[in-house]
């Protein structure tokens, strides 16, 4: 992979984890983010 | 028994259908369906009475347990399934000791119950969960429960725990005074669960046999207010229940999702009242006492109780563990025990994390051409992300502490030993367990102040709850310990020390801020406080193990998500644009990056602080998480370094220096950084958490100002005594 090549790619990944990011911080529902996992980020997953 | 409860008796409700979201019909729909629906159980009782285990023993979930009242402050809701494989729905309610609502997690309870939520179905039949070693107590609650008219099932729940206190209980007698079904359970030992769910499965239930009489005096406003209700739509039973409620003078709790009260009805309870406070009649206290005489009858020949023979194990254990002097001693040696771990035990798996990393990232630069998207993968990802994921170990000894005390009933001790010092700075000593939460991480600690009754307290606890250190922070203080202290020589204790310190600074300025804040706009009353102490329980392991590998998990899922996703945009930002000299010096490339750029605009208000354009870029993009810092020291450092071989951050944070060559980490400024993130509100997800539970922008927005404000002026003061003292 030459250099040229590889930037191209870099790019790519780079432009993925900027719309991943915005995605993120467009579907945060409540609770997302946090960081123990016992109120909200284990909730029932078969629940609405 | 035995036929499926597919179509329910739902207590004369005229409901048919559910919302959308439960059964896919509208919420307005009141046709009958021609499908049958799958009915729904609400699971109610006294807090720390093993409902939520129940609940996870019949749903398969594996909602948070703990030997603690308070765990569950919010409706959970998941499906069962009966004998026959039908789906039934179970709401999991958070616990009360009546329906009369004095916090706002009882209040939730209430409002399901009663169906004033707009967004929750009212429950067709009600499990009822008792703490069998409580049951006196614990039959308050399900007196107002048999009241609401619909089908009820108890549960004896802790049958094992009141055998090994002697207490017998006649679970047929109590079937046939209640006229319902009484189920003897052991949810921890799985025992009694499928007894529950073939009484669940059940096409009928019988309805309530218990008669309870009104006291005479109360009995016309009752009846009147019951009228009102029931000419605002309620089911007679539902409104009979609901009048009680407004006549024992703690109906006014009231949280988001509840139907106000009709104005007439309003209207006839404020005038029953002010005629009873003209006669002198103390109607709370009547309806309370004639119901408690009635569950004495009702207990007669119910329960048999021993006559206390001294001490039991539980109090002897508390008379050291909340003994005024000694509680203090077990609780410091308890705090000094898991920090001293987290440094001790983690070595080891921490050491071989690290050797994973930079063999991954040696891997790569071995067998990839120099170029942009090597760069990208050994600074980018692995340097950031990969630096993160190294302190896995830590964060799980810290969890397996937590769920030890958790697990075993200390953390109800821990509250009650703290409520001495925290009302001297007029905070309540429930206020102990949301900030004791609040070390794992603050979302739960907040959400965990819904247990408090008064509005002010709650505020204050909010308020000061994210300057507990949370778990996120344990990183940065890691990291910056080793880099304070870079050698192996270095005693564990002094490590554990140290992040004591730190412990204690924020745990110091969450009291000093409440202190503050009671004394000057959250003024107010110090109300004492009562607090259920459970008996203490052997830890269940599998439990810990379970909350401690999910939390790990989560650890794992934030750094291959958003800390992922952040290293990469950083490492962009300190990569591009290039130089336009090739042969230009790291330190120089990324001077002249987007990030360099932005960090130097930054650093005339960080510098008085001892900290760097760099340090600033990390304080920046902390905002998203703490745990960020790490990462982005990584990327930064890592960009830097990039032509030697692969290190560990720390290493590579050493050789940092400032323009005249002076070295940036001096063990002052990792101290002030350390300081920096004890006091400063560097997570978005607090943010919206406080904006969701206060109902407002104005507090989340003042917490970031006050917090980062002290912040900034602690560090200042710090970074230059020091300077001054010639550190």
């Amino acid at each position: 992979m030459d250099a040229s090549s590889q930037r191209i790619a870099a790019l790519a990944v780079v432009a993925l984890a900027i719309v991943a990011l915005v995605a993120r911080a467009f579907r945060r529902r409540k609770g997302a983010g946090c960081n123990a996992g016992c109120v909200c980020a284990t909730r029932p997953r078969r629940t609405e | 028994m035995g036929s499926d409860a597919s179509q329910p008796n739902t207590g004369g409700d005229p409901r048919a259908s559910l919302p959308a979201h439960f059964s896919g019909n509208s919420p307005v729909r009141r046709r009958p369906s021609a499908a049958p629906r799958a009915p729904v159980y609400a699971m109610v009782g006294n807090p720390n009475c093993g409902k939520t285990t129940l609940f996870n023993a019949l749903t398969g979930l594996r909602q948070k347990v703990g030997n603690y009242p308070g765990v569950t402050v919010e409706k959970k809701m998941g499906e069962a399934y009966s004998q026959h494989g039908k789906p039934m729905w179970v709401i999991d309610l958070p616990g009360a000791y009546s329906l009369a609502a004095r916090s706002p997690d009882e209040a939730v309870t209430r409002d399901v119950l009663l169906g004033r939520r707009t967004d929750t179905p009212q429950p067709d039949r009600i499990i009822c969960v008792l703490d069998a070693t409580n049951l006196e107590r614990n039959l308050y609650l399900a007196h107002q429960i048999l009241d609401l008219g619909r089908p009820v099932i108890v549960v004896l729940n802790m049958m094992d725990l009141a055998r090994r206190a002697g207490v017998a209980i006649d679970a047929a007698k109590l079937e046939e005074q209640l006229g319902v079904p009484v189920i003897t359970c052991e949810a921890v030992h799985n025992r009694g669960v499928v007894e529950l769910r073939i009484a669940m499965s059940r096409a009928e239930l019988p309805l309530a046999r218990h008669r309870w009489d009104v006291p005479a005096p109360i009995a016309p406003a009752v009846a009147e207010l019951q009228a009102g209700l029931v000419d605002e739509g309620r089911p007679p039973l539902v409104a009979r229940a609901e009048a009680l409620l407004l006549l024992t003078d703690f109906d006014t709790v009231r949280v988001a999702g509840s139907t106000p009260l009709g104005n007439r009805t309003a209207s006839v309870l404020e005038a029953w009242r002010r005629r009873w406070s003209a006669e002198g009649t103390d109607w709370s206290a009547a309806l309370i006492k004639s119901r408690y005489e009635a569950i004495n009858v009702l207990c007669q020949g119910v329960v048999d109780r021993p006559a206390p023979k001294g001490l039991s194990l539980s109090d002897r254990i508390d008379a050291l563990l909340v003994h005024s002097v000694w509680g203090w001693v077990v609780f410091g040696v308890i705090m000094a025990a898991m920090f001293l771990s987290i440094f001790t035990l983690a070595e080891y798996p921490m050491g071989l994390i690290e050797g994973l990393v930079a063999d991954g990232a040696g891997l790569i630069k071995e067998t990839m051409p120099p170029g942009d998207l090597r760069d990208l993968l050994t600074e980018g990802v692995i340097g950031g992300a990969g630096g993160v994921v190294v302190f896995l170990p830590q964060i799980l000894i810290l969890f397996l502490f937590v769920g030890l005390l958790e697990s075993t009933g200390y953390m109800a001790r821990a509250a009650f030993l703290m409520d001495r010092p925290m009302s001297r700075v007029g905070l309540h000593g429930r206020s102990f367990i949301p900030l004791l939460g609040s070390y794992a991480c603050a979302i739960p600690g907040i959400m965990a102040t819904r247990t408090i009754e008064n509005a002010k307290d709650r505020l204050a606890t909010i308020l000061v709850a994210p300057l507990m250190s949370c778990s996120a922070r344990l990183p940065v203080y890691l990291l910056m310990i080793a880099t304070l202290l870079p050698g192996r020589e270095v005693p564990a204790m002094t490590k554990a020390g140290l992040m004591l310190l730190m412990y204690a600074l924020g745990t110091g300025g969450a009291f000093g801020f409440a202190w503050l804040f009671k004394r000057t706009f959250l003024r107010g009353d110090n109300p004492l406080m009562i607090l259920e102490l459970p008996p203490y329980q052997p830890p269940r392991l599998k439990e810990i193990l379970r909350q401690m590998l999910e939390r790990g998990w989560l650890f794992l899922r934030n750094a291959g998500t958003i800390i992922l996703a952040i290293s990469i945009v950083l490492w962009f930002l300190t990569t591009y644009p290039k130089h336009p000299d090739p042969q230009a010096t790291a330190d120089t490339q990324i001077a002249h990056s987007f990030a360099g750029q932005a960090g130097h605009i930054l650093e005339p208000v960080i510098k008085p602080l001892g900290f760097d354009w760099r340090i600033g870029i990390g304080l920046i993009t902390s905002f998203a998480a703490r745990e960020v810092f790490v990462s982005s020291m990584g990327v930064i450092f890592g960009v830097e370094s990039a032509d030697e071989d692969t290190a560990p951050i720390r290493e590579a944070m050493l050789k940092a220096t400032w323009p005249d060559g002076a070295p940036l980490f001096t063990p002052l400024v990792c101290l002030t950084l350390m300081i920096y993130y004890v006091f400063a509100m560097q997570c978005m997800s607090t943010i919206a958490v406080v904006r969701r539970e206060t109902h407002s922008w104005r507090w989340p927005l003042f917490q970031v100002a006050y917090m980062t404000g002290t912040a900034w002026l602690v560090c200042l003061l710090f970074y230059q005594a020091g300077r001054a003292l010639g550190f």
